[in-house]
């Protein structure tokens, strides 16, 4: 192998494929990054076995071959580079990969790419599009409902179902439920489910460009994976198996008292307010009494916390508790000026909708609390 | 004379009808469902049985069958065996003083069929021909030839149908359910060579290999963690295993004595096992423990208690004196045991923060006071320090520095201190911080688990708990307390129900659960903290009733003084 590219755009690509690479592995392999040359230049994988990517960067290739090398030192040295070519050639005997640049010359050691564990490639299957920004503005407002229990799978997961040309991202800890609906820009067709891991949607999130343009999503032919592409990138994952919970039934039909505020005065009164409900396990309380909203927490140490909200109020009073992180990751991916809260009653689910948009809803579970 | 004619007339004394002999007499042998399982395994053991099934429907009323693959009765012996004092075991009064089988009263089958309805079929070694009874309150009712595969299947069914006290008297199903796990998982751990299967309404509730290994049938009977965890004992005559010091339980049930391979009960053997704990366990958590004691059969007399519980001693101190020091030899293997023997080096004082690891020929190291806390004598409250936070080590330790001292926090022991303090006074106020759930979790509870979610579920709700039956065997968490991590839920739901087995005084039992609830929320030793968490977690510790150990009676905080630090480093 011998192929010489820019060593910012190499390092771009590194930095992209080493989101995959496992910290912590029983698998030295698994530490190194593969490099192989390809038709369109120099194809960068990393896998941890969960998930798996993959981008070629604009190369030029006198010789063909692969090696495998530690991804950390390779990024590193080559993300250090001033940007000129770099000149990457695989002594094949000593599994060595030497580096030659006009100031230096470097080898490093490497592992035989036919120890490095295969990264299968989207084939067949149900393959749809969604513009890169929207995707990852669900992603944001729905991983951060997703379980971190490994105890129960299925949460760890956000459910995806897509359903002609719409897709809806769910994901519930158990306490709290995020829903988003999602317009395909191509594809369509039956109904089909799939739960991907949120760490998954988490990493691809991170490589997603904001704008419109697309990205594709296949799902595995044999339905145990799932293929997110766009231009010379590409994510794999591992899918879920089990049976998610029929979040739907949880959803609250109707609300016996609304209120409309500003995201962000909302979202600051209740941040200054919390910080007095650290000793009482993060609760705040929601009062809605004679057309006014009032935010309380207190602790018999710290002390308490009382501020108002300019926010219209309708329907009937009302006191409910809430775990407040869960209320503050709520506003913050809400991503709409004003908010609307719909209660039902101190125990019932409570929900948090963007005000006029319909395709987000945030639940989240009181705390039940002596008043 | 008429007033004298009312009179009762003096009443005539009677010998008993036979049937109401029997069952008065079945009273005292068969008091519930657990005893007839246990007296018909141990018949099946007595037979020389490799796989004993049991089957039980109806929490032992329906049906309770043992399947054994023995040496079987034979026909002409299948009726006799149902009558009073007929026994295989014991010939000749002699015999009784030199036992070696489980039974020898003769009282077994006939007690059973006393009171219920019995099928026993059963063909003996060397016939070819099989032989089925059916008994129904002790009256033979059918017999005859029958088909069997060999070794003898007893079916008890309406058990107690004749004896409505009794009956009125059996507790909630799955408590009764629960006693059959225990004497079945008895007689599993004092015969590992015997494949022991349960099944308790369909479902199974233990199955033990059967390849005589002690460790499998406790990981069976517990689980595979313990069975690794557990110490090997062999010595003066007794021999078995034993929990380690870090796992306990909360009753003294765990403690399951043998003499030769018979399961018995004598409180002043368990508590020898205890004594030997002496400073390695809490006074209210008790061990977990399989001893069988090697003895002449002669030394000992099982024929004190009809259910055989009770056994006497020759030499009652001397049998106490053997497990105690076996059950010791075992402990020293054990690691917490040698940290705490070859320690001599750290030693910390919980009643002072201001303690110092005193190196061995360091000058102030006294041999006849080696712990001797410094300064701050008589101090009421202890308080901590004012700390600055410096930093997170091993992911572990929090280093802190004091006006003229060093000062390292266990993160964990340490939240688990702010956490128990913030959750004991919101149980003492009855205040309640539940998180409702949104999508409730399912959990499948053992019999024991389910009698003790019946029998208490005020007590779970006041600790935070919602939960509600779901299916026979399961139920659904509807909440949680608040700060419980997800992960911690079921685990800690299953600890609370396995600790409520336990007698406590209600006090007694809010400490538990608050430590426990603050142990399983607390940070982890190996969780990497923010700075702002560290700090954060540092004011709140300072700001607790006793800074200074966790509710364990661990330290928090080890303070090393600057003029401490300066004598070690041989510092002028």
């Amino acid at each position: 192998m011998k192929v010489t590219c820019a060593a910012s755009t190499l390092g771009q690509g590194l930095h992209t494929v080493a989101r995959a690479v496992s910290a912590r592995t029983t698998l030295p392999i698994l530490n190194n990054v593969l490099l192989q040359t390809s038709t369109q230049g120099l194809q960068l994988t990393a896998t941890n076995l969960e998930i798996g990517i993959r981008e070629v960067v604009a190369a030029e290739v006198e010789e063909e071959g692969g090696i495998t090398v530690p991804a950390r030192l390779l990024t590193d040295f080559v993300s250090a580079h001033p940007d000129e070519p770099l000149t990457l050639t695989l002594d094949k005997k000593t599994q060595s990969l030497a580096v030659h640049s006009p100031h230096f010359d470097v080898v490093i050691r490497g592992i035989d790419p036919a120890d490095f564990p295969p990264v299968p490639v989207a084939g067949d299957g149900r393959k749809v599009s969604v513009p890169q920004a929207d995707l990852r503005q669900a992603i944001e407002q729905t991983v951060v409902a997703a379980s971190t229990d490994e105890g129960r799978p299925v949460l760890t997961g956000v459910y995806v179902q897509l359903n002609g040309g719409k897709a809806t991202l769910a994901a519930t800890d158990g306490h709290r439920l995020a829903v988003r609906n999602l317009a395909l820009q191509t594809g369509g067709g039956d109904v089909e489910t799939v739960i991907i891991p949120a760490r998954a949607l988490a990493e691809l999130s991170r490589i997603l460009k904001a704008g419109s343009e697309a990205i594709d999503l296949t799902v595995g032919a044999q339905r145990n994976q799932v293929f997110f592409r766009s231009g010379e990138t590409e994510l794999m994952s591992r899918l879920i198996e089990g049976t998610y919970p029929n979040y739907q039934q949880v959803i609250p039909s109707q609300s016996t008292t609304t209120i409309t505020a500003k995201t962000q005065d909302l979202l600051f009164t209740t941040r200054v307010v919390s910080l007095f409900s650290k000793d009482a396990a993060n609760v705040i309380k929601f009062k809605a009494e004679s057309g006014k909203l009032t935010l309380t927490a207190n602790t018999s140490e710290v002390g308490n916390s009382v501020a108002g909200v300019e926010a219209r109020v309708e329907g009937q009073d009302l006191q409910v508790a809430f775990n407040s992180k869960y209320v503050l990751d709520a506003l913050s991916i809400v991503g709409s000026e004003e908010v609307q809260l719909g209660f039902t009653g101190p125990l019932n689910p409570g929900a948090i909708r963007p005000v006029g948009r319909d395709d987000y809803l945030y639940i989240i579970m009181p705390v039940r609390v002596a008043m | 004379m008429r007033a004298l004619d009312q009179q009762p007339a003096v009443a005539r004394i009677e010998a008993l009808a036979p049937d109401v002999a029997d069952a008065i007499a079945a009273g005292e042998v068969i008091d519930r469902p657990a005893a007839v399982v246990k007296e018909l395994i141990e018949n099946a053991v007595d037979a020389g049985a490799t796989r004993i099934a049991v089957r039980v429907e109806g929490a032992g009323r329906q049906l309770i069958e043992v399947v054994d693959d023995g040496r079987g009765i034979l026909p002409e012996d299948l009726a006799i065996a149902f009558r009073r004092h007929a026994t295989s075991k014991v010939r000749s009064l002699a015999d009784l003083g030199a036992l070696s089988t489980l039974g020898f009263r003769g009282e077994a089958l006939a007690s059973i069929a006393a009171v219920a309805e019995v099928e026993a079929v059963s063909r003996a070694r060397g016939r070819d021909e099989g032989r089925r009874l059916w008994l129904a309150a002790g009256a033979i009712r059918e017999e005859g030839a029958a088909p069997s595969p060999g070794g003898t299947r007893i079916s008890v069914r309406r058990l107690f149908f004749n004896t409505p006290a009794r009956l009125q008297f059996l507790k909630q199903p799955s408590t009764e359910s629960a006693a059959m796990v225990r004497a079945t998982s008895d007689l599993a751990l004092a015969h590992p060579e015997i494949a022991i299967q349960l099944r308790l309404e369909g479902r199974s509730a233990l199955e033990t290999p059967g390849v005589n290994d002690l460790r499998a049938v406790v990981a069976a009977v517990y689980d595979a963690a313990l069975a690794a965890a557990m110490l090997q004992v062999d010595h003066s005559g007794v021999s078995g295993l034993l929990a380690p010091p870090s796992v306990h339980r909360a009753t003294r049930d765990h403690v399951v004595l043998m003499v030769n391979r018979r399961r018995i009960h004598h409180r002043n053997l368990v508590y020898a096992v205890e004594q030997a704990y002496r400073g390695l366990r809490q006074q209210d958590r008790f061990p977990i423990a399989v001893l069988d004691l090697r003895l002449d059969p002669s030394l000992v007399d099982v024929n004190v208690h009809p259910t055989k519980r009770e056994v006497r001693f020759r030499n009652e101190g001397a049998v106490f004196s053997a497990v105690e020091r076996a059950c010791f030899h075992a402990l020293r293997a054990s690691p917490l045991y040698q940290l705490e023997t070859a320690g001599g080096g750290l030693q910390l004082r919980e009643s002072s923060p201001w303690a110092l690891p005193l190196a061995p020929g360091s000058d102030s190291a006294r041999v006849d006071s080696p712990a001797q806390p410094v300064g701050l004598a008589g101090v009421v409250r202890p308080e901590l320090p004012a700390l600055s936070y410096r930093a997170q080590v091993l992911n572990a330790y929090l280093v802190a520095q004091a006006p003229g001292a060093l000062v390292l926090v266990d993160q964990h022991a340490a939240h688990e201190r702010v956490l128990f303090d913030r959750i004991r006074r919101r149980l003492a106020e009855g205040g309640r911080s539940t998180q409702l759930a949104l999508v409730p979790e399912v959990v499948e509870l053992s019999p024991a688990q389910l009698a003790a979610f019946e029998a208490q579920p005020d007590f779970l709700r006041s600790i935070g708990f919602e939960a509600e039956p779901f299916g026979p065997h399961s139920v659904r968490i509807t909440a949680v307390p608040l700060e419980l991590p997800a992960s911690e839920v079921v685990g800690v739901f299953e600890r609370v129900l396995g600790d409520l087995e336990g007698e406590r005084t209600p006090d007694r039992r809010l400490h538990e659960v608050a430590a426990l609830l603050a142990c399983h929320s607390a940070v982890r030793f190996g969780d990497a903290l923010t700075r702002e968490s560290a700090e954060e977690l540092l004011s709140l510790l300072a700001a607790t009733e006793e800074p200074i150990s966790c509710p364990h009676g661990r330290p928090t905080t080890l303070v090393l003084r600057d003029d401490q630090l300066r004598r070690l480093f041989k510092r002028p």
